[in-house]
């Protein structure tokens, strides 16, 4: 009955840490200071000029995280604050 | 756990004959696989956002599907399933949990008031959590701010009350010298009243829908404000608290009955 505790206790304690570490998709963008970054309306102008609906930017580590629509479709779009290179694409 | 000797005689004629005597069946088999499956996609669910997403999403459809499956049999499963009496129980819980931080307890055989009331917690939040995570992903709901922090808080408060749930079930199997977690393996837990001591007096009542009186807590296990619903069949019952029946067929004692106290 002990051992079980222990094991019980000791899951749980791992597996909410490691989904804590699981929990981060794409973030890592740029190195530049935040201070330099280009802003975050730069980002939506660009998925705008792309042909995405946009919904909603967010800053994801050192990304931008727009939302967009495109032909019904969903999808997250990465952008770095440094240049607005698109990083990475998340279809939804 | 094992220590029920005494009341294995009374009860082992009622029970199957491959359980173990003393024990009484609490949970039923849906529930259980139920309350482990569920355990097992949210665990899923919990370690896969923004990393896993289909399989998160998957998990969560599977987690809304066992939401739609419990709503169901709290309405037709056995009678630690249902959600009949819940309503009793929200009611003792504020109290029950104040009297568990004091290390009192009152046993029940189903949930607890503390137990009950994180039944409902859950349920709200998981429902909660899994239908702001189907609309996170709809055309219509797709980035707008309200479904995602609901989706992300609700979630997160999930996290927390499993292991509020984890620690609570531990630190009650201590209190009340009994594994919960095997009982929701097994689904088996111990005769009310055969704990350390046991204490003549037994519950009346094995009607199970007709009782609508709070019956007196058990003084052996100092039970509480909000009984369960009185324990059926494998009860022991003194024959003195029967309510006369229908005038018995004569017939020959043989010396069994005369040991048992029956007949005239």
């Amino acid at each position: 009955m002990k051992l079980i505790k222990v094991m019980v206790v000791a899951s749980a304690v791992g597996l909410v840490s490691g989904s804590v570490a699981l929990a981060d998709g794409y973030k890592d963008c740029t190195k530049l200071d935040k201070a330099a970054w280009k802003t975050v309306a730069d980002a939506e102008a660009k998925a705008k000029a792309a042909g995405y609906e946009v919904r909603q930017t967010k800053i994801e580590g050192t990304c931008y995280e727009v939302y967009g629509v495109k032909g019904g479709k969903l999808f997250e779009l990465f952008y770095s604050p440094e240049n607005l290179a698109l990083k990475h694409t998340v279809a939804k | 756990m094992r220590d029920a000797g005494q009341a294995s005689r009374s009860v082992s004629s009622e029970t199957p004959a491959n359980s173990r005597p003393g024990t009484v069946a609490v949970w039923d088999i849906p529930l259980r696989v139920w309350h482990w499956a569920l355990a097992a996609f949210v665990l899923v669910a919990c370690v896969t956002p923004n990393t896993f997403d289909r399989l998160h999403r998957l998990a969560g459809y599977a987690v809304i599907g066992l939401l739609a499956f419990r709503l169901i049999w709290g309405w037709i499963g056995s009678r630690h399933s249902l959600f009949e009496r819940i309503s009793l129980k929200l009611r003792a819980a504020p109290r029950y949990m104040m009297s568990i931080m004091r290390g009192e307890t009152g046993r029940y055989l189903g949930l607890n008031p503390a137990g009950a009331a994180m039944l409902i917690a859950m349920l709200g939040l998981l429902i909660i959590s899994t239908i702001s995570g189907v609309m996170q992903v709809s055309l219509r709901f797709f980035g707008v701010w309200w479904v995602e922090d609901a989706h992300a808080l609700s979630s997160n408060a999930i996290i927390a009350l499993i292991a509020v749930h984890v620690l609570g079930t531990l630190w009650m199997s201590v209190l009340q010298r009994e594994n919960l977690i095997r009982a929701m393996f097994t689904g088996r837990k111990r005769v009310p009243g055969s704990a350390r001591t046991v204490i003549g007096k037994t519950r009346p009542g094995a009607s199970v829908a007709g009782a609508e009186v709070p019956e007196p807590a058990e003084r052996a296990e100092r039970i509480s404000v909000v009984p369960d619903l009185p324990p059926g069949r494998a009860t022991p019952q003194p024959a003195a608290a029967k309510p006369a029946g229908p005038p018995r067929m004569p017939r020959a004692l043989s010396v069994h009955d005369r040991k048992l106290g029956l007949g005239n």
